[in-house]
């Protein structure tokens, strides 16, 4: 757990039984953060960036299969690997638990991409300007995140910035953070609600409960990461009933 | 002879040189009305008159047109510089205002954060320019990181990357 247990530690809970892959998530992702469009071309070398994607896990063969979705994104990990084999420090954990990425420390190495079991660390192919953001689009551009330069990694960061605004705005009304003061850009677009944030620390919290539940998993827990990001598991479902 | 023309060239490179790099450190800013900060504050103006975003947003702001024209609409004084802003008020269009601080595309800075909740003077930052008679050509304070990290340490606030960093 993080070293200062004063702060929230914050957390996401993801209900697999509610999850319908609809994509908003990933959508609302993109528009906050100012992730970079990708093409079929891109896709095919592996440069897209979405710093939340569903996965679509497929089970059995036809007449008797399934689709299993996971959305899947930095777990942000209490035992984070990547942080670990960054030569920067361009990638470390505050002290709330987050783990951040400087860009401009970052050198591209990569190493941290290559270190995270989850695959959720991406590197920035293409110097994206607000120049050559579609002019279309340009206004959208979200003022609290930057725009990466070129040959950076790229990651989620529980959407940093809005609890930097959540911070700011307790502190002028002169109270503490609490666990209902933000929630990520994917977890307030989810239609289906199968996305929770909170304060895992307090015992209140809507998080903290879910996470204590049996259906409750994390990630390639054998790993000992220690995400912060707990999956609840789904009802068994099976194709010839249909229920 | 052939030496003579080879530390010729060399020093010429090397002026050529130091006239690039001087150049590109310090950018004067030139603003269109010679603008009197200390005849404002003598009014009785708050620096979040002009600069409203100060208090609440993350951006200061520079004054647009309609908050000149509260008082500016007919000339107060015999300046010249106030009869250049009567003339853009006749024709409606916006005092191209120049900024003096640039903020860098990774660097998030909040005013309202830094007024409101660390109750910071304007001149900490930006120098005395409530005194100043004339717009300055160039920052009074230079922001630097370890500038803002001094202060950081010596106020307690954070010294978390993201703080800053977006």
């Amino acid at each position: 757990m993080s070293a200062d247990k004063t702060q929230p530690l914050w957390g996401m809970v993801i209900d697999l039984d509610r999850c319908t892959g609809c994509q908003a998530c990933v959508v609302a992702c993109k528009q906050e953060n100012n992730v970079p469009f990708s093409s079929r071309e891109e896709a095919a070398y592996g440069r897209e960036i979405s710093w939340i994607r569903v996965m679509a896990v497929t089970e059995g063969e036809f007449p008797k299969v399934k689709i299993r979705y996971m959305p899947l994104l930095c777990q942000q990990c209490d035992a984070p690997p990547c942080t670990r084999v960054c030569p920067t420090r361009a990638t470390y954990k505050n002290p709330q638990g987050i783990v951040g990425q400087i860009y401009p420390r970052c050198i591209g190495c990569r190493y941290c991409a290559n270190a995270c079991p989850y695959q959720v660390k991406y590197f920035n192919w293409y110097n994206w300007s607000h120049f050559r953001w579609p002019a279309e689009m340009r206004e959208s551009l979200n003022p609290d995140v930057s725009l990466r330069p070129k040959g950076v990694i790229e990651k989620c960061t529980f959407c940093h910035h809005r609890l930097q605004h959540a911070r700011e705005q307790a502190a002028i009304e002169g109270r503490p953070v609490e666990s209902t003061d933000f929630v990520p850009a994917c977890v307030s677009s989810c239609p289906a609600r199968a996305m929770v944030f909170g304060d895992l620390r307090d015992p209140e919290s809507t998080v903290h409960k879910l996470a204590a539940s049996p259906r409750a998993f994390r990630m390639l827990e054998d790993l000992g990461t220690e995400p912060k990001v707990v999956y609840l598991k789904e009802g068994e479902w099976n194709a010839t009933t249909g229920g | 002879m052939l030496r003579g023309f080879w530390i010729a060239g060399v020093s010429l490179l090397l002026v050529i040189g130091a006239v690039l790099v001087g150049s590109g450190r310090e950018r004067s800013v030139r603003q269109p009305i010679q603008f009197n900060h200390a005849k404002h504050k003598a009014a009785g103006l708050e620096c979040s008159f002009c600069h409203q975003g100060v208090d609440g947003q993350a951006f200061a702001g520079l004054p647009p047109l309609e908050t000149c024209a509260i008082c500016h609409t007919a000339p107060m004084t015999e300046s010249a510089e106030e009869a250049k802003l009567a003339t853009l008020i006749v024709k409606g269009e916006p005092v191209p205002w120049q900024r003096l601080y640039g903020l860098a595309p990774h660097v998030f800075f909040s005013h309202r954060r830094h007024l409101q909740l660390a109750q910071l003077e304007c001149k900490t930052c930006h120098g005395p320019i409530e005194d100043a008679t004339t717009p300055p050509v160039r920052p009074a304070v230079k922001h630097s990181m370890k500038w803002c990290m001094s202060c950081h340490e010596q106020r307690g606030a954070s010294l978390d990357c993201m703080a800053c960093h977006r």
